[in-house]
C-alpha cells in the first residue's frame, strides 16, 4: 500500500498573488484566447458558448465557462493500477512519486555505461524496476520503444508498461487513435469498471503558447471514458512564455484551464489533474533546464493554484540535467524532490530522468528511490508528546548513562531513517566491501532486480498483445 | 521446544523477562550451566551476524548483550564459581584510557566479550597507565583491551603498551585497541596485536588472537 503522506509545508505565494494570477488567466483566456488547428475542438467550443473564429482558429473562452468547469471537476482523483491495493488517492497535498515521464530518446545502458537508443525491451526493464522500487508509487518510463514502427510506438510502450506493473500508471497517448487503444487496454484490465477504477491516467500536453493541437483531440476520448487527464504544461521562460515566472504562470494556467474547460464540457465530472509549470530555458544552451531552481519552484505555484481551484496536482521531482548519475544529479534530484514534496504535489514524476529528460537511467532511478525515502522522512516530521518527550526515560537513565538498551529506544528506534543504498558504514568496512560509489551500488541493484523471476498475468498480456496487433493492422495498412 | 531452545529464542526475540524465566526453569530441570551459556552465546552470535548484515541495529545488539550479561552474572556465574570453574575461552581486561570518560562503546565491547564466554574485568573509564599494568599483573588476562574516543587521549594507548614492555609484560598479553579515532594503521604503529571496528568484530579478533577461531 502506498504511504499516505501529506506535504505542502512551504509556500511563498500569498493569497493575493494567486488571485492575481487567476484573474490574469481569465482575462487572457477571454480576450486573447487559445488557438487550434483542430476543427473538432474549435467546433465543440463554438457549440458550447466560446467565441471562435473559424478562419484563424481562435477560441476565446469566457470566464463563465471556465468557472462552471472548475465547479464540475472533482477534487479527488484516484488512479488504481492493476492491483487496486496500490491505488493512489490524489487529493489534499498527499505526495506520491513516479518513475520517469514520457519516452526518453536515449537510455544510459547500466551494463555498458554508455548511452544508446532504447528499445521496447528497455521499457519493459524500466517498468520492472519501477515495480520493484518501494518508493515509486506510479509508473511512467525512462526509456522508449524506438525499435517498433513509429506509428505504433506509444501502443507498444503502453503494452510494455501495463504488462509489467501492477502499480498505477501515467503515460502519454497523443491523438485519438492512441487514446482509443489505451482505453481498450483499460477495459481489458478493468472491464466495465474502467470508469470507476481507472488503472491509469493519461498525460496530455498542449502546445505553448496557448495552442490546442490535433493530438489534443484525445481529450474527447479520455473525458468520455473518465480516464484521468493529467496535464503537465511547460511553456519555456523567455521563449514560449514571458521570461518572468509570474507571466509564464499565466500562460501555463491558461493552457490548463482551457483543457479543463474542454474536458468538463465533454463530460462533466471527468477526472482532471492540474499541472501549470513553466520550463526554464538555459539561455546559453537553449535547453530546457530540469535541474533549475525555477523549475523546482514551479511545484509551489502549481500546488497553490490547485488549492485555489480544488484540483489534484501533477509535478516534477527526481530529474536532473546531468548526463550521469553523479554529484550534480544527486543535488538536483534532492532539491526538486524535496521542494515538490514540501509543495504537496500529488503526482511527483520524472525519477530517473537525466539530461533534462533526454536520457533515462535505471541506476539514477535507484538513487532517486533512496532520495525519496529521505524526503519522505523529512515530510513525516516528528511528534512532540508525552511518549516522545520521554521524561521518565531520561530520569531513569540519568546523567552519564546510556539509552541504547532501554525499552523506549527499542520501541521507537524504527522511526529513524535507515539508508538502503547510500554508504553509512565505516571507511574501513567500505574499503573492504570494494570501495563502491553509489552509482556502482545502484547498478548492482538494477542487475539484482532485473534478474528476479517475474510472475506474469498471461491472460491479460495476451489481450494487450491482441490490441497491439490490431493497432498495427489499422495503422500500418498500405505501408 | 527444548529448554535450551526456549532460552535461545527468548534472547533472539529480545525478551529479557522470558530469558530469565527460561534460564531459571532450565536450571531447575537440571540443565548444566555450561550448556545454558553455550545456548546464550550461540543466540548472541546470531544477533551479532544480523547486526553485521544490517538486519538488526546497535540498540538490539546492546539490549541482547545486556540481557545475556545480566542473566549470566545473576544465575549462572555463582554456580560456576561454586564449582570453581574458569572460563574455557579466556580472560579479558578492559578500560577506557586516561583522559577519556567515554565508556559506552567500551561497555558494549565488555558485554559482548562477557556473553561470548570470556571472563571480563572492566577497569572503567579514565584509567591511568599504572592501573592497566597492575591489572595485567594481578589478573593475568589473555587480552588487554583499551578504548579511546578522543584523538587527544589516543596517545595513552601507546603509553600503556610502552609501560607493558618496561614491565616485561608485553609478551604475556595480547593487546587490542578500539574507539572512534583508532584505525588499523594506528594499531600497527603503536604495536598493538589487534584492532576492531565494532564490538562484534572485537570478539572475533580476540578469538583469532587466541587461536580459537570458529
Amino acid at each position: 500500500m502506498p504511504t499516505r503522506l501529506k506535504g505542502g509545508q512551504i509556500s511563498f505565494l500569498s493569497r493575493e498573488d494567486i488571485e492575481k494570477i487567476h484573474n490574469s488567466t481569465l482575462q487572457i483566456l477571454s480576450e486573447v484566447g487559445m488557438k487550434s488547428s483542430s476543427k473538432r475542438i474549435i467546433d465543440f467550443f463554438s457549440e458550447n458558448g466560446a467565441e471562435v473564429n473559424q478562419d484563424t482558429g481562435s477560441i476565446k473562452i469566457p470566464e463563465s465557462l471556465v468557472k462552471e468547469a472548475l465547479k464540475k471537476a472533482p477534487n479527488k482523483v484516484t488512479i488504481y493500477g492493476r492491483d487496486k491495493k496500490k491505488a493512489i488517492e490524489l487529493e489534499d497535498k498527499l505526495i506520491y512519486f513516479g518513475l520517469g515521464g514520457t519516452p526518453t530518446p536515449y537510455i544510459l545502458d547500466h551494463k555498458t555505461g554508455e548511452w544508446r537508443r532504447p528499445g521496447k525491451a528497455d521499457v519493459v526493464n524500466a517498468t520492472r524496476l519501477g515495480e520493484a522500487l518501494p518508493e515509486m508509487d506510479f509508473i511512467m518510463t525512462i526509456a522508449g520503444a524506438f525499435d517498433v514502427p513509429y506509428q505504433v510506438e506509444y501502443i507498444h510502450e503502453w503494452e510494455a508498461i501495463l504488462s509489467n506493473t501492477t502499480k498505477p500508471v501515467v503515460y502519454s497517448a497523443p491523438g485519438v487513435f492512441n487514446s482509443e487503444k489505451v482505453v481498450q487496454m483499460g477495459k481489458a484490465i478493468k472491464g466495465e469498471e474502467l470508469e470507476k477504477e481507472p488503472p491509469f491516467g493519461v498525460y496530455v500536453e498542449l502546445a505553448s503558447p496557448l495552442l490546442f493541437t490535433v493530438s489534443n483531440e484525445n481529450i474527447f476520448i479520455l473525458a468520455e471514458n473518465k480516464v484521468p487527464i493529467v496535464i503537465g504544461q511547460m511553456p519555456q521562460l523567455g521563449a514560449t512564455a514571458p521570461v518572468t515566472i509570474a507571466g509564464a504562470a499565466v500562460v501555463s494556467n491558461c493552457e490548463n484551464l482551457a483543457a479543463l474547460t474542454l474536458a468538463q464540457l465533454i463530460n462533466p465530472g471527468s477526472p482532471f489533474v492540474f499541472g501549470a509549470y513553466m520550463g526554464p530555458l538555459d539561455m546559453r544552451t537553449a535547453r530546457l533546464d530540469y535541474g533549475a531552481p525555477e523549475f523546482a519552484m514551479g511545484n509551489i505555484l502549481v500546488s497553490r493554484l490547485a488549492e485555489h481551484y480544488g484540483l489534484p496536482t501533477f509535478g516534477f521531482g527526481g530529474c536532473s540535467d546531468s548526463k550521469l548519475p553523479d554529484a550534480q544529479a544527486g543535488a538536483e534530484v534532492m532539491m526538486n524532490s524535496l521542494i515538490a514534496s514540501l509543495s504537496g504535489i500529488n503526482l511527483i514524476h520524472d525519477c530517473g530522468y537525466l539530461a533534462g529528460g533526454s536520457i533515462g537511467s535505471l541506476e539514477m532511478a535507484v538513487i532517486c528511490n533512496e532520495v525519496v525515502s529521505m524526503v519522505r522522512r523529512i515530510i513525516k516530521g516528528f511528534k512532540v508528546d508525552e511518549e516522545t518527550l520521554a521524561l521518565d526515560v531520561i530520569r531513569e537513565v540519568g546523567p552519564g548513562g546510556h539509552f541504547l538498551s532501554h525499552p523506549h529506544t527499542l520501541k521507537h528506534v524504527s522511526t529513524l531513517h535507515l539508508a538502503d543504498l547510500f554508504s553509512k558504514e565505516s571507511e574501513v568496512k567500505w574499503a573492504k566491501l570494494g570501495k563502491k560509489d553509489v552509482r556502482r551500488k545502484a547498478k548492482e541493484r538494477v542487475d539484482e532486480i532485473l534478474s528476479r523471476h517475474e510472475i506474469e498475468d498471461k491472460v491479460l498480456n495476451e489481450k494487450l498483445r491482441e490490441i497491439v496487433k490490431q493497432a498495427e493492422k489499422e495503422m500500418l495498412r498500405g505501408d | 521446544m527444548s529448554e535450551l531452545e526456549i532460552i535461545r529464542e527468548s534472547l533472539l526475540n529480545l525478551e529479557p523477562e522470558k530469558l530469565v524465566e527460561s534460564v531459571k526453569a532450565s536450571l531447575a530441570k537440571g540443565v548444566s550451566p555450561e550448556n545454558i551459556i553455550d545456548a546464550i552465546t550461540d543466540a548472541l552470535r546470531v544477533i551479532g551476524e544480523k547486526f553485521e548484515r544490517g538486519e538488526l541495529f546497535l540498540v538490539h545488539l546492546v539490549a541482547a548483550g545486556e540481557a545475556a550479561k545480566n542473566v549470566i552474572s545473576e544465575y549462572i556465574e555463582p554456580l560456576l564459581k561454586e564449582k570453581g570453574r574458569k572460563s574455557k575461552i579466556g580472560r579479558v581486561v578492559l578500560g577506557t584510557v586516561a583522559g577519556d570518560i567515554h565508556d559506552i562503546g567500551k561497555n558494549i565491547v565488555a558485554s559482548m566479550f562477557f556473553a561470548a564466554g570470556f571472563d571480563v574485568i572492566d577497569l572503567g573509564k579514565d584509567v591511568p597507565v599504572q592501573n592497566f599494568i597492575e591489572a595485567v599483573k594481578k589478573h593475568k588476562p589473555n587480552i588487554l583491551g583499551m578504548s579511546a574516543l578522543l584523538s587527544t587521549s589516543l596517545p595513552a594507548q601507546r603509553e600503556v603498551i610502552e609501560a607493558l614492555k618496561k614491565n616485561n609484560l608485553r609478551e604475556k598479553v595480547k593487546v587490542m585497541v578500539g574507539g572512534a579515532p583508532v584505525t588499523a594503521e594506528w594499531a600497527e604503529e603503536i604495536g598493538a596485536d589487534g584492532y576492531a571496528e565494532d564490538a562484534v568484530e572485537a570478539v572475533r579478533v580476540a578469538l583469532k588472537l587466541l587461536g580459537k577461531e570458529e
